[in-house]
């Protein structure tokens, strides 16, 4: 087991971004949820269920 | 990203001191989340130059402000312990946050992983762009203001 502590910020390219590892998650109406293990956050900005990824960016065909 | 990455000691970080406590500003940390002058446009004001003014409101008051920054582009420390290095206000476990109509704030040990597969440089704290439009990706500039984005 290596770097159990760090948590995984993995930017896909053209999609979401995918956090793994042990974190606490905070939302923007300042929700807490202490033992989130894995993540897929938007950044298209196009999602209809954001903060999460719903594919969006294929139909939008999202390059970044 | 070389320039975004260097947290500390930036030449334009600023401090302003009352007689108690010394507040400090990170302009490369702030992600402009209006979270300060909303609360306390007395102490926090842009328009003002400086745009910290001590004398607006009581200590107690600055601290709780200053404790809300989402990014610690503000700090403080008692003017008593100012000699001491230690680096307050640093999380103790890894956070993930979500500003409204903004960034992801990411604080704690994160490892960044570009769209390249090339690990970024380690980071205690980071704002990774959700509005699709930052000149800066992976990382926030501040232009989901400018495009009006709007996002949980």
């Amino acid at each position: 087991m290596e770097n159990t502590e760090s948590v995984k910020i993995h930017i896909i390219k053209d999609g979401p971004i995918h956090v793994s590892g042990k974190f606490v998650f905070k939302d923007s109406s300042g929700n807490v949820t202490e033992k989130h293990e894995e993540l897929y956050i938007c950044r298209c900005g196009g999602s209809e269920n954001k903060p999460f990824c719903d594919g969006t960016h294929k139909k939008i065909g999202v390059k970044n | 990203m070389e320039e975004f990455n260097s947290e500390y000691n930036d030449n334009n970080d600023r401090k302003y001191s009352n007689d108690e406590i010394t507040v400090y500003w990170y302009p490369k940390k702030c992600i402009h989340a209006t979270t300060c002058y909303k609360e306390l446009i007395e102490v926090f004001n842009p328009r003002k130059r400086p745009w910290v003014d001590m004398s607006g409101a009581p200590t107690n008051e600055i601290i709780r402000v200053v404790d809300m920054c989402p990014t610690q582009a503000l700090a403080y420390k008692w003017n008593k312990s100012i000699t001491e290095t230690s680096d307050k206000g640093i999380a103790s476990e890894n956070e993930v946050r979500i500003m409204e109509d903004g960034p992801m704030v990411i604080k704690g040990d994160f490892k960044i992983i570009g769209t390249d597969g090339k690990e970024h440089k380690k980071m205690k704290m980071a704002s990774i762009c959700r509005c699709g439009a930052s000149m800066k990706m992976p990382f926030c500039d501040g232009t989901h203001r400018k495009i009006g984005f709007a996002g949980k």
